[in-house]
């Protein structure tokens, strides 16, 4: 039978997805230039997460 | 740890917030992805006012036209109205005059002409308030039913904001023998779709709570500006209340000018004419705005006697205002570049997919459901 997991093992990835999403929103909101471009890529990470989930066999 | 009464507490709470909001959270996340691009769709079609020579956001105010010979011209061309806001483009030398039959007229029965600044010739331009764009956007905004209409749509995004809320806690009884990001592809497809609405709900989380939450304060900006009119408005112009509607205006250009000199690290936004919702019967108000990303979200009014053009008082917007105006970009993604854009259309589609996998899961609930993935 398979191990149950803690609460944190569940949701550290969703929480580390959920924290750098925020910091992407409110930095191109205060800041330009490279600031846009990390801010795309954190917004741009749970996409490409789903991405490998769903095309993992 | 949740009792399983608790968490049956939860699946119910769940359910039935998607359920009440999920038809019209498609409609808003399907209107919401063009309106994410408004800009560079209006401009693809044509329909956004295009200076003679575009040369970048207005800076040197000095080298442009006066305002004053360009709302002249927007009078002629509508006789008997009268002024009601000058506006500036914040990414052209444009500017639009919008005029009524009274400074009171509603929004619907203004007209709005667009100024090529550098010129002073007017730009031939189709209405504003027209168009599919236009249309998507009241219907996104408010159905087109006005202040109901957005107050619904708000109750529709509280509702949205607890099935997210529900769906975290119920997440985890799920999980709790998978791996992050598993998805089985079993003989049961109902169990391939729980797995994927929990996948994409979950990774989306933090961009659906902004959004949800942005969305409701937008659906509150009527109100709030009516707040803001009956309390700080109210308190700026009250030496002026009992005063009738000022009979001869001064310049335009002239305030402009004032607002300038009072606030010179600020840009304007736009000028609401005496008697306005957004100013008195007495003062011309110079809405002006921040340098920075941040601060050019943030309106700041500066008062000027419409008379004899001199300063009256310069004042930060409450903090339910500040709140407002900063909801109004992390609810539409319109504040970075393109990347982000497309950033956000992505997380919109897969918001989509979460909401039709959730619809699937409840249309199937009792069909080949394995008893311990019933949501």
């Amino acid at each position: 039978m398979k191990p149950r997991h803690s609460l944190l093992h569940v949701f550290v990835i969703p929480a580390l997805l959920a924290l750098l999403t925020l910091t992407g929103l409110v930095t191109a909101l205060v800041a330009e230039g490279i600031a846009d471009h990390f801010s795309s890529a954190a917004l741009t990470l749970p996409v490409l997460v789903s991405a490998v989930a769903i095309g993992r066999r | 740890m949740l009792t399983s009464l608790a968490i049956r507490r939860w699946h119910a709470v769940h359910k039935w917030t998607s359920l009440i909001c999920t038809l019209f959270l498609l409609l808003l996340c399907l209107t919401g992805l063009p309106l994410i691009f408004y800009e560079e769709i209006e401009h693809l079609t044509g329909r956004h006012p295009v200076p003679a020579t575009p040369s970048g956001p207005a800076d040197t105010f000095s080298r442009y036209r006066n305002l004053d010979d360009i709302i002249a011209q927007a009078l002629n061309a509508r006789p008997g109205e009268v002024v009601q806001y000058v506006s500036f483009d914040e990414h052209e030398p444009i500017v639009y005059v919008t005029s009524g039959v009274s400074p009171d007229a509603p929004d619907e029965d203004s007209f709005v002409q667009p100024f090529d600044w550098a010129t002073g010739a007017a730009i031939a331009a189709p209405p504003f308030d027209e168009g599919i764009m236009w249309f998507l956007y009241r219907l996104h905004a408010d159905l087109y039913l006005g202040l109901g209409g957005a107050l619904f749509m708000g109750v529709m995004g509280a509702l949205f904001v607890a099935s997210t809320v529900s769906g975290i806690v119920v997440y985890a009884p799920y999980m709790r023998k998978l791996d992050f990001g598993t998805i089985r592809r079993s003989r049961h497809p109902r169990l391939t779709w729980l797995d994927l609405h929990n996948l994409l709900g979950i990774v989306t989380l933090a961009w659906t709570m902004v959004v949800g939450l942005t969305g409701i304060i937008n659906t509150l900006s009527v109100p709030l500006t009516d707040l803001w009119q009956k309390d700080q408005l109210a308190e700026m112009v009250a030496p002026y209340r009992d005063q009738p509607l000022i009979a001869r205006l001064g310049s335009a250009q002239a305030a402009f000018s004032t607002a300038l000199v009072a606030a010179p690290h600020m840009r304007p936004s736009f000028i609401a004419y005496p008697g306005t919702p957004y100013s008195s019967r007495h003062h011309y108000a110079v809405f002006m705005t921040g340098n920075t990303p941040l601060t050019a979200k943030l309106y700041t009014p500066v008062l000027i006697d419409a008379e004899i053009g001199t300063l009256i008082e310069m004042r930060a917007m409450p903090w339910y205002m500040q709140t407002l105006f900063l909801s109004q970009p992390l609810h539409f993604g319109d504040y970075g570049g393109l990347p982000l854009k497309f950033a956000w259309a992505a997380l919109d589609l897969m918001t989509i997919a979460v909401l039709l996998s959730g619809i699937y899961l409840w249309l199937k609930r009792h069909r080949n459901a394995p008893a311990a993935a019933t949501p």
